[in-house]
């Protein structure tokens, strides 16, 4: 991985200043994991200066070019990363209790929005969802729950990707 | 009775869950509190300075008399807080949900309150300048007594309540006449 460009890619540039954290170094992270593995190319921080559209979206990415044979019958537009956190290290943080099937509650009601303000301004969103701060172990349970509860709610599930599952190279 | 606490010495991993304190006359600057959980904690006098709340889940807030300068709060889930007497510029809220919100005699400048949730939300006897609501769903915003100056609501949606055809039905209903919006909200 290219450091220049993580740095770069952690940085978002809004009318705030610019804004480095965790959560965008993990944004940064996922999205080149992505590009590496071929599914997502062109990737960009979305303009949230001067881009009264790209603040209105509020988006993690903006990219150009995408795997056809993944997204098909897509032409995605952006790219929103979701982060879920394993519920022990919530704990040991002494955060209010957290379980697995909370946050993908959670990140469903999320998705659905994000898409719908998407298509509500001809766009198409595409979620990377990292399981890299979930154990391994738990993996394969979150990706099933999460895949079962869409399909309960309509929703898409191949416009959803899961990076860092158990079988990811990493 | 709750315990004084100084911020503007906090160092990312000090703790993630941060409540029943008080805060008085700090400046807390370039402070990163990414997922921390905030409950309970009132802050007076207080100065926020390029700080930043990503993913943070913060509840029953009190700031007085504060200052914030570049800070934000984005894609986090924040409930029951109250600004009294505050200056906000450059403040980013967006992707956030946003439950029981007051803001009281407080001047507002360029705030984002884009792409987010916004439940009861209510602005006071205050100076909102360069406001965005842009793409957000907003359900009981109230705006009183305020001087208002470059109010965006676009893509915004109210959460509306109707009866069709005698059954109770909640809509989403885009916000495309600013002036009459205003009006109803006020």
């Amino acid at each position: 991985m290219d450091p220049a460009r993580f740095a770069q890619l952690s940085i978002e540039l809004t009318k705030v200043g610019p804004q480095q954290n965790i959560i965008t170094e993990i944004e940064a992270l996922t999205i080149l994991q992505a590009e590496e593995q071929n599914l997502v190319g062109g990737i960009s921080r979305p303009d949230m200066i001067n881009s009264e559209k790209e603040r209105k979206l509020n988006l993690d990415f903006k990219i150009s070019s995408w795997n056809e044979h993944i997204f098909i019958g897509l032409q995605p537009t952006y790219v929103d990363i979701k982060s879920p956190l394993d519920p022990e290290v919530i704990r040991a943080r002494n955060e209010p209790e957290q379980t697995l099937e909370d946050q993908v509650d959670n990140l469903l009601k999320t998705i659905y929005i994000q898409r719908q303000r998407a298509t509500d301004n001809q766009e198409t969103v595409i979620h990377i969802i990292t399981l890299l701060r979930i154990k391994p172990s738990d993996r394969a349970y979150f990706m099933d729950n999460l895949k079962n509860k869409a399909l309960k709610q309509n929703l898409d599930v191949t416009r959803i990707l899961f990076l860092n599952t158990s079988i990811d190279r990493i | 009775m709750k315990e004084i606490y100084n911020l503007s010495e906090f160092k990312q991993g000090d703790f993630y869950l941060f409540s029943n304190k008080i805060v008085l006359n700090q400046t807390i600057r370039k402070k990163d509190f990414s997922e921390c959980s905030i409950r309970q904690v009132n802050f007076s006098n207080c100065i926020f300075d390029r700080t930043s709340f990503p993913c943070t889940k913060c509840e029953n807030l009190t700031f007085e008399s504060c200052v914030f300068q570049n800070v934000s709060f984005k894609k986090s889930e924040l409930e029951n807080f109250i600004f009294q007497n505050c200056q906000l510029t450059c403040t980013d809220f967006g992707k956030s949900n946003l439950m029981d919100f007051g803001f009281i005699n407080c001047k507002l400048n360029d705030i984002f309150f884009n792409a987010g949730e916004l439940t009861d939300l209510k602005f006071d006897n205050s100076q909102l300048q360069d406001v965005w609501f842009s793409g957000s769903l907003l359900d009981n915003v109230k705006i009183k007594n305020s001087t208002l100056e470059k109010i965006r609501f676009d893509g915004a949606k109210a959460y509306k309540e109707v009866y069709i055809n005698g059954v109770l039905t909640t809509n989403h209903i885009p916000i495309k006449d600013y002036a009459s919006f205003l009006k109803e909200i006020s």
